[in-house]
């Protein structure tokens, strides 16, 4: 799908001969180059992890953040470009707090998810600014509605799902998905599939990552907080374990864990 | 110079006395009617809190009496809040704005867990932050009619803090406000020591709520003791003071007369 806009994509102003808007496009394009990121609703609660490419070895263990916490019950795993995401986790934050100003109660994931799409939309709609690289997945513990993923991405669209992947290995991840959607995982289940998804698509001839995750939902107290060390620690070394025997054994469904 | 239990004249008045203005507390004039009034009185009102430290912590005692001048009238306001894992606030004076600085203090604690960075409020960066906003709430001459008292125990290290409506703002061992400066700050002073344990401490501060119960009348033995320690925070449900009224002096009045209370 990669075709060339020439003369049509200069600004978000204009649309294609096909109805194409070309910079919002494009701007998925750097979504699609990032590190896979995919989330799951839970029984529960909603798990996400985020496979984050680690560009330097001089880097700190734990630094370059790609998940936010953004309210209480609420948080954001961010692809694409990463100040763009921290910024767009700022706004989220301002808004949740706003409406608990307002209305004295936790920002409804729809009302977060809408508000958030509403923004990326609008950097679709000038020609002075460029919308956001980014897509984002927000999980949020509901009140009325319980666990929740949402999903934004660069043209302002905001979904719910029941899981979803962004990223380069984002194919891959969905068909894992799709299949542990039926399964009604509870989140400390999840954690350990998330991580063997990550493993799976993980690409290995390219650099090495840092696996982050987090969770919101019954085993945080319904608040939205990273997966503690100590059950992120197993299930990501368990995630590499399972992933080696399978290429070791030229099977690649990443199924086959104990 | 004004010297740490000392009342200070405004805020000492819980409440109205029914119809007059309290004394010492005329009201200020209001600026033209468009613009929106200052605050000049409280009006819901909480009563002394006592608080002390011990040896590996600190605790807070109050009732749970919102009073509407002399009227007891509402049972159940929460007058100590939980300041994020390792500090806790207490306030006497007007509870609604108590409740506007229980969200300041929930919305700083916010900003905390979004940075998620592993810092957490030290109580004495509470206290500071609270002092802030006192102060400047005062220099605006609209004050946040409280006094207030910062517990928490971080790092080996018990913190007692007191800030007021006109944002004086002291570190101490022990503390009383409001009516409690005069029943039960001598009873603390009396009690307290250095390294004293908690149950020690929490028996004190007890012992205060009760004889404020005994002579304030704007007061209520429903009570709650709040503990910070390595623990983290526990505040306590509210529960009923034991009571003791069968003096002597109460009875056969015919013969003690008024002499004995």
């Amino acid at each position: 799908m990669s075709s060339i806009g020439t003369g049509y994509d200069l600004s978000c102003t204009s649309y294609s001969p096909d109805g194409r808007i070309f910079q919002v496009e494009y701007a998925g394009k750097a979504v699609e180059n990032s590190g896979t990121v995919v989330g799951l609703v839970c029984t529960d609660g909603v798990v996400m992890a985020v496979e984050k490419l680690v560009l330097s070895k001089l880097l700190v263990k734990g630094t370059n953040r790609r998940i936010f916490t953004v309210a209480d019950h609420a948080g954001i795993a961010v692809a694409g470009v990463a100040a763009d995401g921290r910024a767009l986790a700022n706004q989220a934050a301002g808004e949740a707090s706003d409406y608990k100003s307002t209305y004295g109660s936790s920002i409804p994931g729809q009302y977060l998810a809408d508000r958030l799409g509403g923004y990326m939309h609008a950097f679709t709609t000038y020609g002075s600014v460029r919308p956001f690289g980014n897509a984002l997945l927000i999980s949020v513990m509901d009140e009325t509605k319980g666990p929740q993923l949402w999903v934004a991405d660069p043209s302002g669209t905001a979904n719910s799902y029941r899981g979803f992947a962004v990223g380069k290995g984002k194919q891959h991840a969905k068909v894992m998905l799709e299949k542990l959607v039926a399964q009604n995982l509870t989140c400390e289940a999840a954690v350990l599939e998330l991580a063997k998804i990550i493993h799976t698509v993980h690409d290995e001839t390219s650099k090495p990552f840092e696996l982050e995750m987090s969770w919101v939902g019954t085993p945080s107290g319904g608040k939205h907080v990273r997966v503690p060390a100590d059950i992120l620690g197993p299930a990501d070394d368990a995630a590499r374990e399972a992933v080696a025997e399978d290429s070791s054994d030229e099977d690649d469904e990443g199924e086959e864990a104990d | 110079m004004l010297r740490w239990g000392d009342s200070i004249g405004m805020s000492n008045v819980p409440g109205i006395v029914a119809g007059a203005q309290p004394s010492g507390c005329a009201p200020m004039t209001a600026a033209p009617a468009q613009d929106s009034q200052r605050t000049q009185q409280p009006i819901v009102t909480g009563t002394g809190i006592v608080a002390c430290k011990f040896d590996g912590g600190v605790v807070i005692g109050a009732d749970t009496l919102g009073s509407y001048g002399s009227l007891a009238r509402y049972k159940d306001q929460r007058r100590i809040i939980q300041s994020g894992p390792v500090a806790m606030v207490g306030a006497a004076g007007d509870l609604s704005d108590f409740q506007k600085i229980k969200n300041y203090v929930e919305e700083i604690n916010m900003e905390d867990r979004i940075q998620d960075d592993g810092n957490e409020l030290t109580p004495k960066q509470l206290h500071s932050y609270l002092s802030r906003v006192m102060y400047n709430r005062r220099s605006d001459v609209n004050p946040l009619w409280n006094e207030m008292i910062v517990g928490g125990f971080k790092d080996g290290k018990a913190f007692l803090g007191a800030v007021d409506l006109l944002g004086t703002s002291f570190e101490v061992d022990l503390y009383a406000n409001s009516f409690a400066t005069h029943v039960a700050l001598p009873i603390l002073r009396r009690g307290w020591k250095e390294g004293m344990s908690r149950a020690e401490a929490e028996q004190l501060v007890t012992k205060c709520l009760e004889v404020q119960w005994y002579r304030n009348t704007r007061s209520s033995p429903r009570v709650q003791i709040a503990v910070a320690d390595a623990q983290g925070i526990q505040i306590s449900e509210p529960f009923e003071l034991e009571q003791k009224w069968n003096f002597e002096g109460f009875k056969h009045t015919e013969y003690h007369g008024l002499r004995n209370y």
